[in-house]
């Protein structure tokens, strides 16, 4: 009801352009800036509440409680956080690439951000539907890498320069087994368009049930494109210091730090969208099966976080190129006899 | 002046000065990433073009794997500034001067030429009359360039990806033999 009420308002403003002879480029500026506008504060609101969460089930797994202080069950722990890192002094290396130091958390957040034009929230609650959908949140993906290959050289660090070349190579590695499991469900689907995944996912059953092995091949990826335990060698503490990232204070750490967990949850609205049948679902509204099928995917992600260890560098090459690609290759062909016979 | 056509200048301004920054910054990282902004731009012409897919697949291919290889490889291998061209005479002062203004115009001077020589060919070749068209009856559409690839351009999609694969065995077998030694 509330998209019917969006919808009419709309309607109703566009009329108000029309009659009175306003341009409707107005307007659709206007729009645009709504939508980003909205897009921010969903993901804002969803980073603040990931990280309180992260820490809480990190706490659990590890047998204490976590943040319990600020606010009801710590509630407002990464409010203060937030606080806190915007309040601190914003450092630039003194032998820093200056303009390459700046842009850097940019690049990698703005792309972040932009995959959410194509995620479908509800029935028709999507900034864009993109006839490319997969494709553009692939190509947005692409985007990663430089940003870190900026940031690690940039801060004129070996620890940075080490950890931007370990994430290069293993976001390089993990995006082709990545985007083959999507091609799977696309195969299916038969286009690339999310809302057409999504209905033909109504019409048949969850892609889940049809692409168990894509699905699988799909989260390991995706566990390792956003950096994540078992697969963090690029910022792992013990060898690194803090990878990529060691010589960002403040302010543009903070970025970085966003832009992390806005790719989580990007990644897992994806899974749920391609996997699990978007919004759609029975009794409950559309966008509360949204938000659970996606929270279902990060739960996921944080549990297997703090259960698993690290992988070396040589076993994570070797699961990606001699175990998940052939793997996701094959799925593919099998998928494409099937869909052909 | 309609907005696609404000949004073609801006776009392809962007990605000539990138263009030409790629050649004569004297940081070869940055040089590598000028390319990327290149490409970028690049792609923003295919969807102004309204060829979406290809513009995916531009920022994928040559941002994602392309960009990010040679930006890997510059920091694998240890080269701070490269200088651009060669060194100007010491002897006479005004022919250095004009060596340097030379120096930051003749990659322009080798861009306006090729841009030239492309808009030649473009306009004898009747490229022009595709516009009238559609682009989705134009076979430009996901399904439609998924169809003609695999009918009509088979066989030289296939000789392009053989060509690829030699690629990448020459590279396989080049850091060989450098390992033996």
């Amino acid at each position: 009801m509330l998209v019917d009420w969006v919808a009419s308002l709309y309607q109703s403003v566009q009329a108000t352009f029309v009659a009175h002879g306003w341009p409707l480029w107005v307007l659709a500026v206007l729009t645009a800036v709504l939508k980003v506008a909205g897009v921010l504060v969903w993901i804002l609101l969803n980073v603040l509440f990931l990280i309180w969460l992260e820490r809480k089930i990190s706490g659990h797994v590890q047998n204490r409680p976590g943040p319990v202080y600020t606010g009801r069950f710590g509630l407002l722990q990464t409010l203060a956080d937030a606080l806190k890192v915007l309040l601190k002094e914003d450092v630039i290396p003194a032998g820093a690439d200056r303009w390459v130091f700046v842009l850097a958390p940019l690049v990698a957040f703005v792309p972040s951000v932009m995959i959410w034009v194509v995620i479908p929230f509800s029935r028709g609650v999507q900034a864009q539907d993109l006839n490319i959908g997969i494709l553009y949140v692939a190509a947005l993906a692409s985007f990663t890498v430089p940003s870190l290959l900026m940031a690690g050289w940039s801060s004129d660090n070996k620890w940075s320069l080490m950890g931007a070349l370990r994430s290069a190579a293993q976001l390089i590695s993990y995006e082709v087994p990545l985007i083959l499991a999507e091609l799977g469900v696309v195969v299916l689907a038969g286009s690339l368009r999310l809302s057409d995944i999504i209905a033909a996912q109504q019409r048949s059953v969850w892609f889940l049930f049809l692409q168990p092995v894509g699905f699988v091949v799909y989260f390991i990826a995706a566990l390792a494109e956003s950096n994540r335990t078992p697969f963090d060698l690029p910022e792992a503490e013990s060898e690194l210091v803090a990878g990529f990232n060691t010589e960002y204070s403040g302010f543009r750490w903070s970025i970085f730090f966003l832009t992390e967990y806005a790719n989580l949850l990007g990644m897992a609205s994806l899974a749920a969208t391609l996997f699990l049948g978007g919004w759609s679902g029975p009794f409950l509204p559309p966008f509360v099966w949204f938000v659970i099928k996606t929270y279902f995917f990060v739960f996921l992600a944080m549990w297997i976080r703090w259960t698993l260890p690290r992988i070396r560098v040589d076993q994570l090459m070797d699961l990606g190129w001699k175990f998940l690609l052939p793997v996701a290759l094959v799925n593919l062909v099998v998928t494409g006899v099937f869909v052909v016979l | 002046m309609n907005t696609t056509l404000l949004a073609f200048f801006i776009v392809a301004f962007i990605s000539l000065v990138a263009a030409w920054r790629v050649i004569t910054d004297p940081s070869i990282l940055h040089a590598g990433l000028w390319m990327g902004l290149s490409f970028v731009g690049v792609a923003g012409i295919f969807l102004l073009l309204e060829a979406e897919f290809l513009a995916g697949v531009q920022v994928l291919v040559y941002v994602g794997a392309i960009t990010t290889i040679i930006l890997f490889g510059i920091m694998l291998s240890d080269v701070g500034e490269v200088r651009v061209g060669p060194e100007p005479p010491g002897w006479v002062q005004a022919g250095a001067a004009w060596h340097r203004g030379l120096r930051h115009a003749f990659p322009l001077l080798v861009a306006a030429g090729f841009a030239g020589t492309m808009l030649g060919l473009y306009t004898q070749s009747g490229w022009g009359q595709l516009r009238e068209r559609p682009l989705e009856l134009a076979g430009l559409s996901v399904g439609g360039i998924g169809r003609e690839l695999f009918s009509t351009f088979a066989l030289p999609f296939e000789i392009a990806s053989l060509v690829l694969l030699a690629a990448l065995l020459g590279a396989i077998v080049l850091a060989m033999r450098e390992e033996e030694r």
